[in-house]
């Protein structure tokens, strides 16, 4: 990860965004997340796998579920990241090779408002 | 010492001015606007003067001072990568164009507490220095 992109990711995150590899997993801490406007909560414990896992391409893990900003909370599923029980929803086709913050918020779509 | 007093016009309103020859830095600091660019009215032609060129002032002389608009240049980021603006507004199609980020991506602007608004193509932002924004490629869906 590049100075640049932890800059990045710490103004999306908050202090303390840290890389963890596991290989083949590569996980991204973000210790304070900030979720859309509407969701709930505001702002979470998360981590990034930004690498395949189970079928998907990239996922995005909370330490609790999230409720979208249209009031519904999506089906998860859960696991064990970094001595943690996660929960991550159902949302694939976000690619592992794209810039870290990019990845994140295209998963943070799922949790916004309908435009 | 004799003095002549000429009325001269600037930018329509008349001045009385006690030395027949001026700079056109000291006409223009008649009026206090310094950092406009002079003109002498000669009919419907116009003749730039500069500051340090000597005028030799006749009665009744018109004169205009003209402002430009500001040199802008604003810096802001771009998915973490520096830009320059030379305009305060821009639209979201325009600010993702010059950070030439594709047009289809969706724009953010990143807000001091990490929130982040987004900005559509047409909507106009005026924009600050350091201000940050992001792109998304609009990719992911409910599975």
């Amino acid at each position: 990860m590049s100075g640049d992109e932890l800059r990045t990711l710490e103004a999306l995150a908050g202090s303390g965004v840290r890389e963890v590899v596991e290989p083949p997993r590569r996980l991204i801490i973000l210790p304070k997340l900030k979720l859309p406007a509407g969701a709930a909560p505001s702002a979470a414990f998360a981590i990034y796998h930004a690498s395949a896992h189970g079928g998907y391409s990239t996922r995005l893990f909370f330490e609790t579920p999230i409720r979208g900003a249209n009031g519904a909370t999506p089906q998860t599923v859960t696991d064990v990241l970094c001595g943690r029980t996660m929960y991550a929803a159902s949302y694939n086709g976000v690619p592992a090779d794209l810039p870290l913050h990019q990845g994140i918020l295209a998963h943070l779509r799922l949790y916004e408002a309908a435009p | 010492m004799h003095h002549t007093t000429i009325q001269i016009e600037i930018n329509g309103h008349r001045h009385d001015v006690h030395h027949a020859s001026r700079t056109g830095a000291e006409i223009k600091a008649l009026v206090d606007e310094e950092n406009g660019e002079l003109f002498r009215l000669d009919g419907d032609e116009r003749q730039r003067v500069d500051d340090d060129e000597i005028v030799h002032l006749h009665e009744q002389e018109r004169f205009v001072i003209v402002h430009h608009p500001h040199h802008v240049s604003i810096r802001i980021e771009v998915d973490g990568d520096p830009y320059v603006s030379h305009r305060e507004v821009r639209t979201g199609a325009e600010i993702k164009a010059l950070a030439h980020r594709p047009p289809g991506n969706l724009l953010y602007r990143l807000l001091h507490d990490g929130q982040r608004v987004k900005i559509g193509d047409e909507e106009r932002v005026h924009l600050k220095e350091g201000e940050r924004f992001i792109t998304v490629p609009p990719v992911g869906h409910a599975s």
